[in-house]
């Protein structure tokens, strides 16, 4: 079958497979390459497109979960900060940058799973009953790990939150 | 207005800000499509030779085969059903396909039945069990054996694509391994972020000397840290808030050929130095 086929389902995901490899663990160097193995594999089994037209995300996440897997036992992996691109604002973009930080942050220091239950519900923007699909769990496994995950996420933004507080009161600096 | 103590809101906040964080630039998508295609061409072009070579080995096993069953007659061989096949002097084909004498007192070979379908000609071939064609079939046997290599490779490379084994062994402990390395990579972060929030008050309060001397701190203190690109940016500022419009050219002009930066901080440069750069 035809590569074009596929690229409609590309130009729509090809984010969202980034953001998935990249929470599994790919170096920055290898993710691009990571990436497109995922839309190859997806490109060999288009047959199984028609079971998943409506949303081919749990299929790409199935796919991007084993590649992910099969390039981070060929090197070693760390979750690589990102670039935000610059803003015009650096005030805004500062803002940006930060509370980003502190969500990616939190997100690395949580086990896979509910990293992914989060990523792909309260970032990716999926059902549960979809995410669940996706990571092959009951419902109410997801349901846990989403809370679980969330609650970590708050606790994160809290001590943001608290060292913000603390350099207004203490008025910080450095040798100003 | 939602009440930012709402903690549903508040965590909103931040992750739309971590969305915006992880945002794929455009140009990115289109060079990852070209990469696929890429791959996609080099793959079928491979496929295309390896169905060659093995039309051409089909062919050459079918001449060779052809050209044995003329010494084969000679001898009185009976090619049908069930025939022994006696060899002295007649031709052996190897793997592939070209005849060498065998020597006497060679051991007789058994044909075994062919379904009466037909007009089956059983076919020596000493290295695997006898390849049985049908007249009429080779071509097509041949093609059939070309079509399901590729499928065949293909199905390989699924199957190391789907390791699940693999996948579960190595989540475990790079959990753990990453879980000791963000605690300490978290208390770094808070300094850096902390650090920076220092520079930008100093930008802020129009004191770009004391900002200049916190950014070297910091370039010296976290030199491939999470604020790298804003500390080049801050930098320019400082420099042009400085009156030092010469250096931040310098700097920009350093970055732009290096290709680290030099877009946003030629785009700052061009605002934070504005009256002087217009000259």
């Amino acid at each position: 079958m035809k590569l074009t086929s596929i690229e409609p389902i590309y130009r729509e995901h090809h984010g969202f497979v980034w953001r998935v490899v990249r929470r599994f663990g790919v170096a920055e160097t290898s993710v691009d390459d990571a990436v497109q193995e995922v839309f190859l594999v997806l490109h060999r089994r288009q047959s199984e497109l028609s079971v998943s037209l409506a949303d081919p995300r749990g299929l790409l996440f199935g796919i991007a979960r084993k590649v992910a897997a099969r390039v981070r036992s060929r090197e070693s992996a760390r979750l690589p900060r990102m670039m935000a691109p610059l803003e015009r604002d650096l005030e805004q973009q500062m803002e940006v940058l930060e509370k980003g930080r502190v969500v990616q942050h939190a997100l690395d220091a949580m086990d896979e799973e509910r990293r992914m239950t989060f990523m792909l519900v309260d970032v990716e923007g999926m059902s549960v009953p979809a995410a669940a699909d996706c990571l092959e769990v009951n419902l109410n496994t997801a349901y846990g790990r989403l809370r679980a995950a969330r609650m970590l996420i708050d606790k994160a933004i809290a001590r943001y939150r608290a060292g913000e507080e603390r350099e207004r009161h203490r008025g910080e600096s450095y040798g100003s | 207005m939602v009440s930012p103590t709402d903690p549903e809101s508040e965590r909103e906040a931040f992750v739309d800000a971590f969305r915006r964080l992880e945002a794929v630039p455009q140009a990115r998508t289109e060079t990852c499509w070209k990469g696929i295609e890429d791959r996609v061409a080099k793959h079928n072009a491979g496929r295309w030779w390896i169905a060659v070579g093995l039309a051409i080995a089909a062919i050459l096993v079918a001449a060779a085969t052809m050209r044995l069953r003329a010494p084969l007659a000679s001898f009185g061989v009976a090619t049908g059903p069930g025939a022994l096949v006696r060899g002295s002097e007649a031709a052996r084909v190897d793997a592939r396909g070209t005849a060498s004498p065998i020597q006497d007192e060679e051991p007789h070979e058994r044909v075994p039945d062919v379904e009466p379908s037909g007009n089956a000609e059983p076919v020596l071939s000493p290295d695997g069990p006898l390849d049985r064609r049908q007249d009429g079939e080779r071509g097509e046997n041949g093609t059939r054996e070309v079509e399901e290599r590729p499928r065949a490779l293909e199905s390989r490379a699924s199957n190391q694509a789907f390791d699940v084994a693999s996948a579960r062994k190595v989540q475990a402990p790079l959990a753990v391994e990453r879980g000791r390395k963000t605690r300490d990579g978290a208390s770094a972060l808070a300094e850096e972020t902390r650090l920076f929030r220092a520079i930008r008050r100093d930008l802020a309060r129009g004191e770009p000397v004391s900002a200049l001397a916190k950014i070297e701190e910091h370039a010296r203190r976290f030199p491939a840290g999470a604020f790298e690109r804003e500390r080049a940016v801050a930098r320019v500022q400082a420099l042009c808030a400085s009156g030092r419009v010469a250096e931040a050219q310098r700097y920009t002009a350093d970055a732009l050929a290096t290709g680290s930066h030099g877009g946003a901080l030629a785009s700052t440069l061009a605002s934070a130095c504005a009256p002087e750069v217009r000259g």
